[in-house]
């Protein structure tokens, strides 16, 4: 299975919602390497834990964005697998998801 | 009288006009001399005191810090006036007080292009002479001193500042200190940069009838610093400031009734609050919605950096007003308090322990 490392293939310091924000934004993560991915129709792993940290902004967008960007939850559910050894992470990616899917 | 004959004459001549420019000479330079250090022409130096703590918690500190940064910036930015900071009275740097005056004096060299109009006198205090050419402010006021930063309390102080919301230089800072547990680290970039994103989008814009207008001059700065076994994180921005930002953030993400709501709820038969009021609200907004909007999740990540940290500490200073979120085993705290003087932009410090049970991994 496929293997998108954020803190190798994107940032080790990612921050920011936007691409006015600042260079390693969750908007630039979501367009650049999330929905290719998707495109791709390839099962795929997220590492993420390989980066300094993560600020709600960025996690949002980048996540929650796609619901956003029209693909479905189903979708993404379907091809994208979350790793963490901090479970809370993956539970918060999950709640932005849901989130945007009930907007 | 014995005659002289013409070729003296020409020489006697000669020398008197000689004799007469440079006595006119000496009369022009003493002249001048007298114009330079005259009271009535020249523009004396003005001497400002520091204070004696850099400090911006304790009221009184606050005041006097505040009072003379205004002195700085009136005599500086507005009079256009010489100035000589004195350092002989100051005895202690604290990182809110240190980091808010390096961010103003930062943010005077953008707005005059250099900081040639400020100089300053070597601290007497060895500590504080030390912080002070540690954090570079000294070489910024061109300041002779010959003080070298050696103290272990000193040089752990770490500086990263910017415009935007790049973050690699913070997480390069909080991922080199070896006693700092990995999830503390993480959890202190999860603040930090969200404090980051929030200057960028929302700390430096002006807003009138509902219309935003970007300001020049954007900025942050941040200090970490280990202190008695405690990590001290400060973040500051010299924006518009919370409590202005917030009613216009709140509109925006749909929680205007909502934050009217709890602002009653907490502060009953009240007419106006105050700027410590709107930010301890505003924190209570976020955490009974933490569902719905997508966006204005920030203030609550500052306070996620304390989740299942004992002994840890939030202080968030804007304008007028502080909050203060204390954790203490599962016991939390919070108060607000208010100043009389604004600081004109907010500052957010973060205090945790660097050794406890369950962050130490």
């Amino acid at each position: 299975m496929k293997m998108i490392d954020i803190g190798k293939d994107f940032s080790r310091y990612p921050a920011g919602r936007f691409t006015t924000d600042g260079p390693h934004n969750g908007e630039l993560f979501r367009n650049s390497i999330l929905i290719p991915a998707l495109n791709d129709e390839q099962q795929f792993t997220i590492e993420l834990d390989d980066t300094a940290g993560y600020g709600s902004s960025f996690l949002e967008e980048s996540f929650g964005g796609l619901i956003r960007q029209g693909i479905s939850l189903e979708k993404i559910k379907k091809l994208m697998t979350l790793h963490s050894d901090d479970e809370s992470l993956i539970e918060e990616i999950n709640d932005y998801m849901d989130e945007a899917e009930s907007e | 009288m014995k005659r002289l004959s013409s070729v003296q004459r020409i020489a006697w001549i000669r020398l008197s006009q000689q004799r007469e420019r440079k006595h006119l000479t000496r009369l022009k330079k003493k002249a001048l001399s007298r114009k330079q250090y005259s009271p009535t022409t020249v523009n004396p130096l003005n001497y400002i005191q520091a204070p004696k703590v850099f400090s911006l918690r304790e009221k009184v500190l606050h005041k006097k810090l505040i009072q003379f940064i205004v002195k700085i910036k009136t005599s500086v930015l507005k009079n256009k006036q010489r100035i000589k900071i004195d350092f002989s009275q100051t005895e202690q740097m604290v990182v809110c007080g240190s980091l808010y005056f390096f961010a103003e004096l930062e943010n005077i060299k953008k707005e005059l292009g250099s900081l040639n109009l400020i100089s300053c006198t070597c601290p007497k205090n060895e500590t504080v002479a030390q912080v002070l050419q540690h954090l570079g402010i000294l070489t910024m006021l061109k300041c002779r001193c010959s003080v070298k930063p050696e103290r272990d309390d000193v040089i752990n102080w770490k500086v990263a500042f910017g415009e935007k919301t790049d973050a690699t230089k913070v997480g390069k800072i909080l991922e080199s200190q070896s006693d700092l547990p990995t999830v503390k680290a993480k959890k202190l970039y999860r603040g930090v940069s969200e404090a980051m994103t929030n200057v960028s989008q929302h700390a430096y814009i002006e807003i009138e009838n509902g219309i935003e207008t970007p300001l020049d001059n954007k900025g942050w700065w941040m200090f970490y610093r280990e202190e008695n076994e405690r990590i001290i994180v400060a973040f500051c921005d010299l924006g518009v400031g919370i409590p202005i930002t917030l009613p216009y953030t709140m509109k925006k993400n749909h929680e205007e009734s909502l934050f009217q709501q709890v602002l009653q709820h907490i502060f009953p038969n009240r007419k106006k609050y105050s700027d410590g009021e709107l930010i301890h609200a505003a924190i209570e907004v976020k955490r009974s919605r933490t569902r719905h909007s997508h966006r204005g999740k920030g203030l609550l990540d500052m306070i996620k950096v304390l989740e299942n940290i004992p002994d840890g500490e939030l202080t968030i200073l804007s304008n007028r007003g502080m909050y203060e979120y204390k954790r203490y085993n599962s016991q939390v705290s919070e108060k607000h308090k208010n100043y009389k003087e604004s600081i004109s932009g907010t500052l957010i410090i973060w205090s945790l322990p660097l050794i406890n049970n369950l962050g130490n991994t």
